[in-house]
């Protein structure tokens, strides 16, 4: 029996009340993404009319088209997505592959390799940024693809979500299917790879809202604007227009808009696997 | 086939397989072991000297770390990330287990707010912060709404609030989303009992739905605290880290200490003791879990 079928439905007062007291919260979130909305289509001196205007007056399509003149934004889209793309890619095949040796296999030093994974999974980025800079440095790869990719193309976190994952596999299914004559390569890439779906969608969409987000590791290591990804260039960009809010908001919103787009397709599967994981940086 | 012969085939298999075990972890381990534990090791060992990162690092001994005692910013700094942390956490803990209770109440069509006040969280930090930065205008939004002219950002007393009412609200579904799935797993048993009873709905919730709901909130705390130590983005693009040090946070301050003072071993050290306290924090994290797992 699941939880929701003996669960007494609240009476039409109580649901009111939940309700307003939802509506009352929800309004507070929205304004923001709203106001950010219609102020990117509006004038610098109507955000700052008194009383707001919530609905705009004219609307000014030209703040996208000038904002994306006034920057190279197209390769800092460019960027992001090689970045994203590749850094998603990356972390998808190591993880399931390792995810699958650590769910189901025994091997000399599985547990001292898995303390490795545990690691990298709760050290925050932040106290080891500095080596890792130095080390890119070291390796020529400063205003780089390779090093805006490599040092994170590898995820604990993922290693771990998989694991977590394969590990309800049903070993007996993989034991059938190598008494059925199949290569070990073949029980990963026809069993284990296609019952694993749901778990690598979820970390590929994670995986890339992360990268797609990240600021710190590209302000370290990209100054060059051939490989600024977008959060750097839209930085970039408020500190030569800093006055110039629409167009602020109109590039923050083509920003935001891959990530919206990904959000509305898959908030189901983003929404659980945050609150099951406790992922969010 | 002898059975001496058998033996030996059913080993050389095991041996295959852990073989195969081992070829699969290793394009995934040792990248973080590069990537990862080595800069761990390299911070500790850089935490020892006085580099300027150019030149080659001489050792020091533990001179950073005893000035970091006495270095009024590093403390502010600490503070800063405390206040941040119980000002986030604290606030966050309440609204969202309301939150949290107004979905468990299942009222019909209260499903797409859910969605809503996650999407916060999802969307780019930069961008966020950027639009909450002209909100917080002398002449902003904020402002105009509440009749007020406050200078939220630059005022010593109100630019750590602010930052952390941005906060709270980026994050506030998120965290509700964590206690509604921890509101789920209790049985429904458990309230059908307590209602034949006779308990109202007041003492269903502090009577049942609180007490086994602490592993989740514990959780909240806990990822309130990290994501308050990784704090960056938010005081570097909207305060610097000030007015003064107001919103110098542990993460700014390691970062401007490296990058923009090129003083690599003293931040190494403060690194070093970011690193213990997250672990510390994780540690806990993961005992908690544990407990909710159990």
């Amino acid at each position: 029996m699941s939880a929701g079928e003996s669960h007494k439905r609240p009476s039409r007062l109580q649901s009111v009340l939940v309700h307003l007291a939802l509506a009352a919260v929800g309004i507070v979130v929205a304004i923001p993404l709203y106001w950010t909305v219609i102020s990117s289509l509006s004038t610098n001196a109507d955000i700052f009319a008194t009383p707001i205007q919530w609905l705009p007056t004219s609307l000014h399509w030209e703040n996208f088209s000038q904002a994306l003149g006034a920057a190279p934004f197209g390769r800092y889209f460019l960027n992001s997505a090689v970045v994203g793309v590749a850094v998603t890619c990356t972390t998808l095949v190591t993880s399931a592959l390792a995810g699958y040796g650590f769910a189901k296999f025994r091997f000399p030093g599985r547990r001292a390799l898995f303390v490795v994974v545990l690691i990298a999974l709760m050290v925050p980025f932040q106290a080891i940024m500095i080596p890792l800079f130095v080390l890119t440095r070291q390796l020529g790869w400063l205003n780089s693809y390779a090093g805006l990719i490599v040092p994170g193309a590898v995820s604990g976190f993922g290693i771990f979500l998989m694991r977590q994952f394969m590990s309800k596999l049903p070993d007996a299914l993989l034991e059938a299917a190598r008494l059925d004559g199949c290569s070990e390569i073949q029980v990963f890439m026809r069993i284990v790879l296609p019952l694993s779906r749901s778990a690598l969608a979820a970390l590929a969409v994670l995986t890339f809202l992360a990268s797609w987000n990240n600021f710190l590791w590209p302000l370290i290591v990209a100054q060059s604007p051939d490989v600024m990804t977008v959060p750097l260039g839209i930085v970039q960009f408020r500190g030569s227009y800093s006055t110039n809010y629409i167009q602020i908001l109109a590039v923050s919103l083509m920003a935001a808009a891959p990530i919206i787009v990904l959000y509305l397709l898959m908030q189901r599967q983003i929404i659980e696997t945050f609150a099951s994981s406790g992922v969010k940086g | 086939m002898s059975e001496g012969q058998q033996k030996s085939q059913r080993l050389t298999l095991a041996r295959r397989r852990s073989l195969f075990g081992l070829l699969l972890v290793l394009p995934g381990v040792v990248p973080l072991l590069i990537f990862v534990i080595y800069p761990m090791g390299s911070a500790l060992y850089l935490s020892f000297t006085n580099w300027q990162l150019f030149g080659s690092p001489h050792l020091q001994g533990a001179q950073n770390y005893t000035a970091l005692g006495s270095d009024m910013q590093f403390r502010s700094a600490l503070t800063v990330t405390l206040e941040f942390a119980l000002g986030t956490a604290l606030p966050s803990c309440v609204l969202a287990l309301g939150l949290a209770l107004l979905f468990n109440a299942r009222a019909r069509f209260t499903g797409w707010y859910q969605p809503l006040l996650f999407l916060p969280a999802v969307l780019p930090t930069v961008v966020t912060s950027l639009v909450w930065g002209i909100l917080y205008q002398g002449n902003g939004v904020i402002n105009n709404v509440l009749g007020l002219n406050v200078s939220w950002l630059t005022d010593q007393s109100w630019a750590l609030p602010a930052l952390i009412v941005m906060t709270i609200w980026t994050n506030l579904g998120y965290y509700a989303v964590i206690l509604v799935a921890g509101l789920r797993e209790i049985p429904s048993d458990y309230y059908e009992a307590a209602r034949i009873d006779g308990a109202g709905t007041l003492a269903l919730i502090l009577h049942i739905a609180l007490p086994l709901v602490r592993p989740a909130l514990l959780f909240v705390v806990v990822i309130a605290t990290s994501n308050a130590l990784t704090l960056f983005i938010q005081p570097y693009l909207l305060t610097q880290g000030g007015p003064g040090d107001a919103t110098r946070t542990l993460s700014e301050l390691i970062y401007d200490t490296a990058f923009s003072f090129l003083n690599i071993g003293k931040a190494s050290a403060m690194s070093f003791v970011l690193l213990a306290v997250s672990l510390i924090l994780a540690f806990f994290q993961f005992s908690v879990l544990g407990r909710g797992e159990g």
